[in-house]
Order: structure tokens, then sequence, then C-alpha cells
């Protein structure tokens, strides 16, 4: 601790990024950050990660720091790691804290807005890294990615109506509203949410046959549980929809519904396949 | 048991109360139906989405209200009187910790270790848990109470306190290995919901929880001699261990199979038996209906709300019951109070 004092107050002097040459040992805290870790090569730098990593699979191997809001203080300092990236979520704040106080590198990842959510984060990650080089070739294979994805949604001939359930059971379905990540994936495919209401919450039966959603979105942890994507498409609030009655449905993986990471763009592909479909018929 | 005019009065205005809501749980939601278009529902002639609102959506959860509000009312009734402890209501015998740590579990470990379950078990496994969870916790309570001889109310209290407060370390355990997405789906479940797409679930607990209901209320003798004390009731003939025992039992069946469907829904069981006895001042042969009569308006009425409030989200029912009763319920027993 002592001995690495005058390194930091020359740091934060200097006010620069110190992570560059020191960091050689990441804890993660984030499926998305994880994942984009990986993407930036130096996935064996990372030596432990939250329970909401669990992409690549190989981090499965790894220690655990915990739930990405509710991480440990002395469980991140026992992984050794010097710095620790999360996403703007990680907490609690005093943890967060303590963790300054004793020495290690705190970097919080921004959420960001809409498709900016990507290349917000994979620019922190960059700076951190020092790896301005391979963060733009990160940004800019998105960006392409993201060009396609627009022109497609553009042409379709006209902007379904898309209700994205999170998790579902028998009660009300738990839907992505305004400002989730769940309503950006939908809104770049060029889908139009049907769940008005802010954030992840329970919508009324009533709601979703008034709301009339042209395609249903839904998680698959939830088909395979309930044993199928008939099982939902059966419930008698989605099937008096018209996604109901034509039997229009994407699944797709809940962390994707819930992060924007470097396989969204892959989610927004096979969303928008699904949305031309619709959209013909 | 003499039929005094306030008693006649609350049951004709609760009863009334009650009518009118359920005839808004059917024609008020944020599906806007015109009159018209739900009487040619009734009358068989309404169209495809009319008649699915009504009768598959709106239906069963204005049945389920009700019955969930009047046993739930009902238990803490008889929980109040067997214990003789005004704080008592389902939760305190561990119905509610046992249905949701068997909930919790099946949450946050059910995808890991229900491999290979028919489909059809699938979607009855969460109620199917919740229930047995609520009965087997009841049931641990009961045989560690009953130990060591004395089955006295005082020792009920502090075993299920207890009991609670071990499945809620466990729950707390389980909550901590959630995923972000369990972690919302156990978050809103312990809030309640009355939300239920299948006539079938909603009909099984229906005939479960009326039938312990009905039971229930075949106790409303041992139940006021037991107001005099336990040794005065055992001096009147009441076999008050067995009384206990079936009472504890037959409540844990009726709140038990409303957790199941609906999660638990706080303050009814607790305020409902309350406020009957802050209107009507009488035994048991009283006490219970008229408790009943009011869980449902109670749990009708804040389903109504929460229906309503913010479409086409939903708030969790027992958000409502808490915020709207604690408060009335408070300026009940202030006002009640200062005469």
């Amino acid at each position: 601790m002592i001995k690495k004092l005058p390194a930091t107050l020359l740091a934060i002097a200097l006010a620069l990024p110190v992570y560059a040459e020191s960091v050689s040992k990441i804890a993660s805290a984030g499926g998305d950050i994880t994942e984009i870790l990986f993407e930036f090569g130096v996935g064996e730098k990372v030596v432990a990660v939250d329970s909401t990593s669990i992409f690549p699979e190989t981090v499965n191997d790894l220690p655990s720091i915990g739930y990405v809001r509710e991480l440990s203080a002395e469980g991140v300092l026992a992984t050794g790691a010097d710095i620790l990236i999360g996403s703007y979520d990680m907490g609690p704040p005093a943890v967060m804290d303590n963790l300054k106080a004793a020495g290690l590198d705190v970097v919080f990842a921004p959420n960001g807005q809409g498709a900016s959510r990507f290349a917000d984060k994979v620019n922190i990650v960059a700076s951190v890294l020092d790896m301005p080089g391979r963060g733009e070739e990160l940004i800019a294979a998105y960006e392409a990615e993201l060009l396609t994805i627009k022109t497609r949604a553009a042409a379709l001939e006209r902007s379904p109506r898309v209700l994205l359930v999170l998790s579902v059971r028998d009660g009300s379905p738990i839907a992505a509203g305004q400002d989730t990540t769940g309503n950006d994936i939908i809104d770049i495919a060029g889908g139009q949410n049907v769940a008005t209401f802010d954030g992840w919450k329970p919508m009324n039966s009533e709601a979703i046959i008034t709301a009339a959603p042209d395609i249903i979105v839904m998680s698959t942890l939830h088909v395979e549980r309930l044993g199928g994507a008939d099982v939902i498409m059966a419930r008698e609030d989605i099937a008096a929809t018209p996604a109901g009655q034509n039997q229009s449905y994407v699944i797709l993986s809940p962390q994707l519904m819930l992060q924007f990471g470097p396989r969204s763009p892959e989610a927004m592909n096979d969303l928008i396949s699904a949305f031309e479909t619709v959209s013909q018929g | 048991m003499r039929a005094d005019g306030r008693v006649i009065l609350s049951y004709c205005l609760l009863s009334l109360l009650l009518l009118l809501a359920a005839f808004l749980a059917l024609t008020v939601g944020p599906a806007k139906l015109s009159f018209s278009d739900l009487w040619r529902s009734a009358t068989g002639a309404g169209s495809q989405v009319t008649d699915t609102i009504l009768f598959n959506i709106r239906a069963p959860r204005m049945v389920l209200g009700a019955i969930v509000g009047a046993s739930l009312a009902i238990s803490g009734a008889c929980l109040q009187g067997l214990l003789r402890n005004p704080l008592a209501d389902p939760g305190l015998i561990g119905i509610t910790a046992g249905a949701s740590l068997a909930v919790v579990f099946v949450i946050v470990l059910g995808d890991m270790v229900l491999v290979g379950v028919p489909a059809f078990l699938m979607q009855a496994i969460l109620p199917m848990a919740a229930f047995l969870g609520g009965l087997a916790v009841t049931l641990v309570v009961l045989l560690a109470a009953s130990l060591g001889g004395s089955f006295s109310a005082g020792r009920l209290i502090l075993v299920g306190v207890a009991i609670t407060a071990i499945a809620s370390a466990m729950i707390g355990i389980m909550v901590y290995m959630s995923t972000d997405q369990q972690l919302r789906e156990l978050t809103f479940w312990t809030m309640g919901s009355l939300a239920k797409s299948n006539w079938n679930t909603v009909l099984i607990a229906c005939a479960a929880m009326t039938l312990a209901s009905l039971a229930l209320l075949s106790f409303r003798r041992e139940l006021d001699i037991l107001q005099l004390g336990e040794r005065a009731a055992f001096h009147s003939g009441v076999n008050v261990r067995r009384v206990k025992i079936q009472i504890c039992a037959l409540v844990a069946v009726a709140v038990g199979a409303g957790v199941s469907v609906a999660g638990p829904i706080g303050f009814v069981g607790l305020v409902a038996p309350h406020m009957t006895r802050l209107i009507v001042r009488a035994s048991h042969w009283v006490v219970l209906p008229i408790s009943a009569l009011l869980g449902a308006n109670i749990v009708l009425l804040a389903d109504l709300f929460v229906r309503n409030a913010i479409p086409p989200a939903e708030i969790p029912i027992g958000i409502a019951t808490a915020t709207l009763g604690g408060p009335f319920f408070l300026w009940l027993l202030l006002r009640k109070s200062r005469l």
C-alpha cells in the first residue's frame, strides 16, 4: 500500500489514466462489460467476474465476486485484481468507496442511451486498457452492423407493434417499457414498443390485448421453463392479439434484453427478420 | 347471535358494496369496453376480444380476488381469536414464509433442478410449491410448538417468529444467488398479483380456500369460549389443543391456497378483522362472516385500483393494500380511541 502511494499520487496529480501499463488483473462486474473485455482480447487478464457475467462460457470457471449491485469489498480485494471495471449500476456505493480507499481503481462504464449504449462502454474499456485502436475497430464494426440493421429497418413496409416479455409464468408478464435496453433494441430494429410505461413492469392482460402487438419477443429461459413458445402464445391475453393469431414471436436470450453488448446486433438482426415477415403479412 | 341493527346494517351495506365492487371488477379495466359491448358479450353475442376480456381475464380475477380477500380475513380473525393476540395474522404461523421460501427455491434453482419435467407440470409447479411450502412450514411450527408439553398461544407465536426468521434467512441466501431476471421475478411475486390467465388454477385454488374458510366458520363457538382464556375454555369442555391444531391447519390451507396463486397479499388478514371489530363489537358469530365480506371488498377495490391506476402497467396488489389500507386503519384506530 505505502509503496504504491507515491505512484498513485503522481497519477492523480497528472490526472491521466494510470491503468495502462499496470493493468494485469481485472475484476469485471456486469455481463456486458465482461463480454467487451473478451472482445478486446484481454480475457486472460480477467481474474474474477460477477454473477451477471455468463458469456463467454469460460467465465463460469472464474471466481465470482457476487451480484453486480451487491459486491463485497473484501471479496473483490481477495481476487488480487488491480482494477474493477463494472456497469453503471455497480454497487453498493459504500463498498465502492471502500475499494477506492483500499487503492483499487474502480471504473464505472456509462449506461448510455439508445444505440450509443455500446460505444460508450467500449470507449471506457479502451481507455482503461489503453487500447484505443482496438476500441475504434470494435465500434466501427458495430456501427457497420448497426447501419445494415437501420437500412433494413427503414425498408420495413410498416413498423410492427412489439411486446418484449422478460419473464412470464401464469400472471401478468413483466414487459420492457420505455427507457430499457429491451425498448432500444426494438426501436433500432424498426419496431414500436407497445409498453408505454417506464422500466420493467408487469403489464396488465387487458392492456396487452388493447395494445394489439403484432409480435411477441420472449426470453429463452421462460420458453424452456414453460415447455415451449406455444404455451406463452396460447395465453388468453396473447392469443387474442394479432401476434397470437399469426403465431408471430421471436426468442432471445434474457441477457440480450437487459444489456447492450457485442452480441446485441445479432439480437437486433433476429428481431428485424421477424419484423420483415410480420410487416409483409 | 342477537341480531342487533348495526350488525344487520353492516351485512346489508357490505353485501351491496361487494356487488358493486364485483360489478366494477367486470366493467372497468384498462381495455375501454362500452356497456353495450359488455352486454352483448354477457348475452352471448359479443366479439371474441370482448369475450376473452370479460370471461377469461376479468371474471377469473374477480372471483379470485373476492375469495382470496374473504379467506385471508377469516383466517386472520380466527388466528387473532385463537391466539388472543391482536397482532396475529396468517404470516405468524409460517404460511407466508414457507410459501415464499418454496417459490424462491423454484425461481432460483428451478431452471437447474427441474430439468425434464413435463410442460404441463412446469406451469403448475410454482403454485404447488407455494401451497406445499406454506403447509410444510406451518406443520413444522405446530410440531415445534407442541414439543415439550405446553402448547400455549404464547409458545406458538414465538416458535412461529423463530421459524419465520429461519425461513427468511434461507430466502436471503436464495435471493443472493439469484440472477437479475430471477430477482425481478421474485420481487414482483412477493408483492402479490391477482392476474391469472387460467380458470383451472383459479378454480382449484378457490375450491380449497372456500372449503377451508367454511370449515373455519364452524369454530365460532370455540373461538368465543377461548376468549375467556385457555383454562376456562378447557373447563367448558373445549379441547383446546385439538382446536388449535385444527384451526391452524385450516388457516394454512385457506391462506396457502390463496398465496399459491396470488402471492402474499399483506395487510388484509391483519386489518379486516380489526376493522370489523371496530364496526361491530360482537362475538365470532358475527366477526367472522363480516370480516370475510370486508376482506373480499378490500381486495376487489384494491385490485380495481392497481389495474386502472397506471395502465398499461399494473401495480402489484400488495403495494395497494398496504399503502391505501395502512393509513386508513391508523385513522380508524385514532378516531376510535378519541371516543
